[in-house]
């Protein structure tokens, strides 16, 4: 069953280099004068319609776009002039520029009040061939320039659009920016006030060694914040204009997974949870080496923040095609609901107090690995921990990804 | 004479431990509440004649704090009336509360103003 009509040709018609063609209409209701005039401006970019009468002018109108109508004053039942009026009547019809052609020269007095696009003119018969083509031309450079304009109208619009959009995202980045860095400088500024005050009280015995320890352990972890407050927006600043940069190196994951793990097996203690490896062989690829680094730290923190005190499983496996990476905790775990949310801006899976950041990490892990042409998800129900899963392509060849963002 | 307690109501752990010991140093008793449920809870546990000051943050979990003020409002107009409130963040979303409060601190403190809040609402 089909009932579609065939639009692509009753609507938009294209040429030979496939190019809208502008419809023009011959109304006259001489046969032989209509096939004269259309003989006379038949162009490869004009698709021309032929009207017998007024009615069947109107008829066309209503599913045509024109540039110009040619009509004959002289006509039986429908003059020239009523179809003007008519066509004054309609929004679709009330702009379509019409070029008169008559016998006589007094007609070129005759008023059109209202007709709005003020594009009317005649022809004399018996017609000039030069006058008739220049006239026509004429009317149609105007309608592609109209046309253009429309065009470029409405582009402009689109990208005003996408430009406030995205002054509204930035302000609300700053703002949400500015607040999580003055947060770990307020901190700083108390400690420092705390030791200063301390210090004119000369009360020197408080500042034991083991009380010393502690202090600079917490002005560490605040500056750490802000460094990675800072990176996390340089990334995204990177991401959004497309500028995240990839330095592509031979490498084996299996071996950059042991080797972080090891170099962070403070964190881990610290978190206490107890990490397991179950890699393959080798998952030897062309990456980013440190950008895989960045995501798996990510994932990596997170199961620790999320899931403290519990066992943190990292699990990779290989195909000839593909590399994945598998990060299982035992947490919180994510709400269904959420799975796909927390791969986006500012978004994080739970409200909690000990929470902090912009809550840019996993959509930065996820722009990593879509600029690796790879992917993440994952698996969760809310309570019995979280997997995430990273796939990864191995490729043999670095252009393949030169174009990643 | 005796100084009067603050109550301090901030989610970020440092700020809220910093602040506790800046002013414990000096004296003065100090509440602390995680958010605006927590001080909610406070304010209804313990007399609030005691209560000199209440340094409110502004974007926190669970109760934030211009939830906090309308709940005062509702449930406590006493509290809201009788002891100074002011609101300390490091955004510019605290002039969107239509809840009169004393006054907003911005967020790094400038020390100084700090405790001149302090002296003058608790005594020292």
């Amino acid at each position: 069953m089909n009932l579609k009509p065939n639009e692509s040709n009753f609507k938009k018609s294209k040429n030979r280099d496939g190019a809208d063609q502008i419809k023009i209409l011959l109304v006259d209701d001489l046969k032989d004068n209509l096939l004269a005039l259309e003989g006379l401006l038949r162009r490869d970019d004009i698709e021309i319609f032929k009207a017998k009468s007024g009615t069947e002018a109107l008829e066309f109108m209503i599913s045509h776009e024109f540039a110009l109508s040619l009509i004959d004053v002289k006509m039986p039942s429908m003059s020239g002039f009523e179809l003007a009026e008519l066509m004054r009547g309609t929004k679709k019809t009330k702009n379509i520029p019409i070029i008169f052609v008559t016998a006589t020269a007094k007609d070129q007095s005759f008023l059109f009040k209202g007709y709005e696009s003020g594009a009317v003119d005649f022809l004399l018969k018996p017609l000039n061939t030069h006058m008739v083509k220049s006239k026509v031309s004429i009317f149609i450079e105007l309608y592609r320039k109209k046309k253009e304009q429309e065009e470029l109208l409405s582009r402009f619009k689109k990208i005003q659009g996408e430009l406030e959009e995205a002054v509204q995202i930035r302000d609300e980045f700053m703002s949400l920016a500015s607040h999580e860095l003055k947060t770990p400088l307020t901190s700083l500024k108390l400690q420092s006030q705390l030791r200063m005050r301390g210090l004119r009280k000369g009360d020197v015995s408080a500042f034991s060694l083991e009380w010393l320890t502690k202090m600079f352990d917490a002005d560490e972890k605040q500056i750490e914040r802000i460094t990675h407050l800072i990176d996390d927006m340089l990334d995204i600043s990177r991401i959004s204009s497309g500028k995240l940069s990839m330095k592509l190196e031979r490498f084996d994951l299996c071996e950059l997974v042991r080797d972080l793990i090891e170099r962070s097996r403070d964190q881990f203690v610290a978190a206490g949870c107890p990490v397991e490896i179950e890699c393959c062989q080798s998952a030897v690829g062309i990456w980013d080496r440190l950008r895989i680094e960045q995501v798996l730290m990510n994932l990596l923190t997170n199961a620790m923040r999320y899931g403290p005190d519990k066992l943190i499983v990292v699990q990779v496996n290989v195909t000839p095609a593909r590399a994945q990476i598998i990060i299982r905790d035992q947490g919180r775990g994510i709400a269904e609901g959420n799975h796909e949310r927390i791969f986006q801006k500012f978004e994080r899976a739970t409200e909690g107090s000990e929470i902090i950041g912009l809550g840019l990490g996993l959509f930065i892990v996820k722009k990593i690995l879509d600029a690796h042409h790879g992917s993440i998800r994952v698996e969760s129900t809310l309570g019995q921990g979280a997997t995430f899963v990273v796939d990864l392509p191995i490729s043999e060849r670095n252009e393949d990804l030169h174009h990643g963002l | 004479m005796a100084f009067k307690t603050i109550l301090i109501v901030e989610d970020d752990q440092s700020i809220r431990s910093g602040l506790k010991l800046l002013f414990e140093g000096e004296g003065y008793p100090v509440l602390v509440a995680k958010h605006g449920q927590e001080a909610l809870d406070i304010l209804e546990k313990s007399s609030s004649h005691k209560l000199g000051l209440i340094l409110l943050d502004f974007m926190m979990p669970v109760m934030d704090g211009a939830a906090f003020l309308l709940e005062l409002q509702r449930n406590h107009p006493k509290i809201l009336d009788s002891i100074p409130i002011f609101i300390i963040t490091a955004g510019n979303d605290a002039h969107q509360v239509t809840i009169k409060t004393t006054g907003i601190l911005k967020k790094p403190f400038d020390m100084d103003e700090l405790f001149r809040i302090v002296i003058k609402y608790c005594g020292g």
